[in-house]
């Protein structure tokens, strides 16, 4: 209790300062041009898992490609080797030697996750708006995407999802589940 | 009273009393109609297996169903309509689309006996190094991007027991999706499957679900709107065949039926010229099959569809008993009828008791369902014969006679005749006459020289000799 509140008054501190020095607050239509400019590049990603169920988090790592307009590949290598593509409508995931496609359609709640991380990355803002209501802090120096869903099933299981990122590149996603449980990946480009 | 009205009498009343014995049987009687009757009284293990999957079996109970026309997304949600309007139905029991909603009660049901399902549970599998195998598997998966869709069980099911029990049940790939459902490998159908709750035996219960899926499809259609106009729905599977087929061969029946019946009933009628006549010639056949079918009822405890149905025709001749009496009785006075039973009563008593020797072969047959024919046959024959000699002469109106028809039955032969010199190259040569010329007809074999009957030569000209003798003189015609 004490730590979240911790957090969100750090947050806020942040947010205020972010206000306070940005030289030219970062409307959602400039975010998106950036992020469709961004150029298709395969990058490393490093996931955090905290669950109530647990005492310690979950870690994996691997990377992530992004073809626009909508396919998104997740290669984990760690713990285990996993593969999963979505494209279009379409869920593929493949995993110890087994492959198992599935609609979307099946998982409104996975689709949703996913349709937040495709559609900034795509720089799709109807699409985006589409499922989650969008609020954006920060300039384009360091911007904060906040993500709610609209609908109500959805937000019975995800809670918010938030990007983080700095100009036309993605460096953090946050999901928040509606039981208290969250899961962080930071992003870097490949190499680092 | 004289002795010979008091019996008379007590033939009516027994009549009577027994065919009401008979119907309070037949009222509490188990008519079944799969195959397990054909099967040997003993079976083995693998024909017991056959015939309970055949009737029982989740694949007698399957419903294929397929949504063509109209265009994919339509067919998608034609599908979903037509799969939540049955699920609500309590005549079936799962209904599968594709969609992930479909196995709800199944996964309730792996998920509550999913340490008895599982492939993985073994003695290994609960000790220490056992279960950190297992949690450390459902941790990695946790951490991976099913995560979250494993999250729910993990909780319930640590060692993740459910998830190994439907690995296990996935065979291949499954149907292709389109649109978020089944469809076929073209794309072209919207496919659906569905199980009844009745068995697959259960004709009636097939037509009704048959008929709910149809009723499902079109409030879909209504529902969808003026897009899914051209779509219609095909409904297949053992039951939906059952049903269809019983649909057909009960057209057939009802229509052959009622021109047969139809045919009869009109040749008897000119030949007796007496309503009454008709409805009692066919008294001893109606006892025949109600002690028949009583009599197999109180021996087997259930009476087999088929029974019925070729039992029917093995106590047909019993029309002829009627027959023989009513040719009988219009050739002699009625005052004497004591003597007129002398002449056609042993003709019955042989054709019964040669019918009888015959179908006590199948009395004795492995077979349940061949015993019972022999047990109806008997029982019905002998039934019908005591009606045909004891019930039915007192019935028979005073002045009843049946009409002369010699004269039709000599132009019809003349007229044969007449026919045969037409045939080219046959005219001149064959001193052959035609059977139906010959006043006596002996028939089907029953008869006795000592008591031929004479039959009106309308009704000897059918008989199966002339039939052939004609065939022959046609086929010698056109050929």
């Amino acid at each position: 209790m004490r730590k979240a509140v911790l957090r969100a008054a750090a947050f806020t501190v942040i947010a205020v300062i972010h206000a306070a020095i940005a030289a030219a607050p970062l409307s959602l239509d400039a975010l998106m041009d950036m992020l469709r400019r961004e150029r298709p590049a395969t990058v490393h990603f490093n996931e955090t898992r905290e669950m109530a169920l647990l005492d310690r988090p979950l870690e994996s790592s691997g990377e992530l490609t992004f073809t626009p307009p909508d396919r998104l590949e997740k290669r984990t290598t760690s713990p285990g080797s996993e593969r999963l593509v979505v494209e279009g409508d379409t869920l593929v995931m493949e995993r110890a030697g087994r492959r198992q496609a599935a609609s979307l359609r099946q998982w409104p709640q996975v689709a949703a996750m996913l349709e937040g991380i495709r559609a900034t990355l795509a720089g799709d803002r109807p699409r985006l708006e589409q499922v989650y209501r969008v609020t954006l802090e920060g300039d384009a120096a360091g911007w904060r995407l906040v993500l709610v869903p609209r609908d109500a099933e959805v937000a019975k299981i995800v809670a918010r999802v938030t990007l983080g990122g700095v100009e036309g590149s993605v460096r953090r996603v946050e999901i928040d589940q509606a039981d208290g449980d969250r899961s962080l990946m930071q992003i870097a480009p490949r190499g680092r | 009273m004289s002795p010979s009205r008091r019996r008379a009498a007590v033939a009516v009343v027994a009549w009577l009393l027994v065919l009401a014995a008979c119907g309070a049987q037949i009222a509490h009687t188990r008519f079944v109609a799969d195959l397990s009757s054909f099967l040997p009284t003993a079976p083995t293990p693998e024909q017991r297996l056959l015939v309970d999957q055949l009737r029982d079996g989740a694949l007698s109970r399957m419903m294929l169903m397929g949504i063509e026309g109209a265009d994919a997304a339509v067919r998608a949600d034609l599908s979903r309509a037509v799969a939540s309007t049955l699920r609500r139905d309590a005549r079936f029991t799962i209904v599968a689309n594709g969609a992930a909603d479909g196995f709800t009660a199944e996964r309730d049901f792996v998920v509550a006996h999913r340490y008895a399902l599982s492939p993985r549970v073994d003695a290994e599998r609960f000790t220490v190094q056992g279960l950190r195998a297992a949690i450390t598997q459902t941790l990695d998966l946790l951490a991976s991007s099913a995560g979250l869709l494993v999250k729910p069980l993990v909780a319930r099911d640590p060692t993740g027991e459910t998830l190994a029990v439907l690995e296990s049940l996935q065979g291949g790939q499954g149907p292709r999706m389109l649109q978020g459902v089944w469809s076929d490998g073209e794309g072209r159908r919207a496919v659906l499957l569905a199980r009844t709750r009745a068995s697959g035996s259960d004709v009636d219960a097939q037509a009704a679900a048959l008929a709910a899926v149809q009723q499902a499809f079109d409030a879909g259609v209504a529902s969808v709107g003026a897009s899914a106009q051209g779509a219609r729905i095909g409904v297949t599977g053992p039951g939906a065949f059952s049903a269809r087929s019983r649909a057909l061969v009960k057209g057939d029946v009802a229509r052959l039926s009622t021109l047969a019946t139809a045919a009869v009933a009109t040749m008897l009628l000119v030949v007796y010229r007496s309503p009454l006549a008709l409805v009692l010639g066919l008294l001893p056949v109606v006892t025949g099959a109600v002690v028949g079918i009583a009599a197999v009822s109180a021996g087997f405890g259930l009476v087999h569809g088929i029974t019925l149905g070729f039992g029917a025709t093995l106590i047909g001749e019993a029309v002829d008993y009627a027959i023989y009496l009513f040719v009988q009785a219009g050739e002699r006075e009625r005052a004497a009828d004591a003597i007129a039973l002398r002449g056609f009563w042993p003709t019955i008593r042989l054709g019964v008791l040669t019918s009888i020797a015959g179908f006590c072969a199948l009395v004795f047959s492995g077979l349940p369902g061949l015993a019972q024919l022999g047990v109806y046959s008997i029982a019905g024959l002998v039934a019908a014969a005591l009606v045909t000699r004891f019930v039915l002469p007192v019935l028979l109106p005073a002045n009843f006679r049946v009409r002369d028809l010699s004269v039709a039955g000599a132009r019809i032969a003349a007229f044969a005749r007449r026919l045969r010199r037409l045939a080219p190259g046959s005219s001149s040569s064959r001193p052959r006459r035609s059977r139906c010329s010959s006043g006596a007809v002996t028939t089907r074999g029953t008869a006795t020289s000592r008591a031929s009957i004479r039959l009106p030569r309308a009704i000897g000209c059918s008989m199966p000799g002339c039939g052939r003798h004609w065939a022959r003189r046609m086929r010698g015609t056109w050929s």
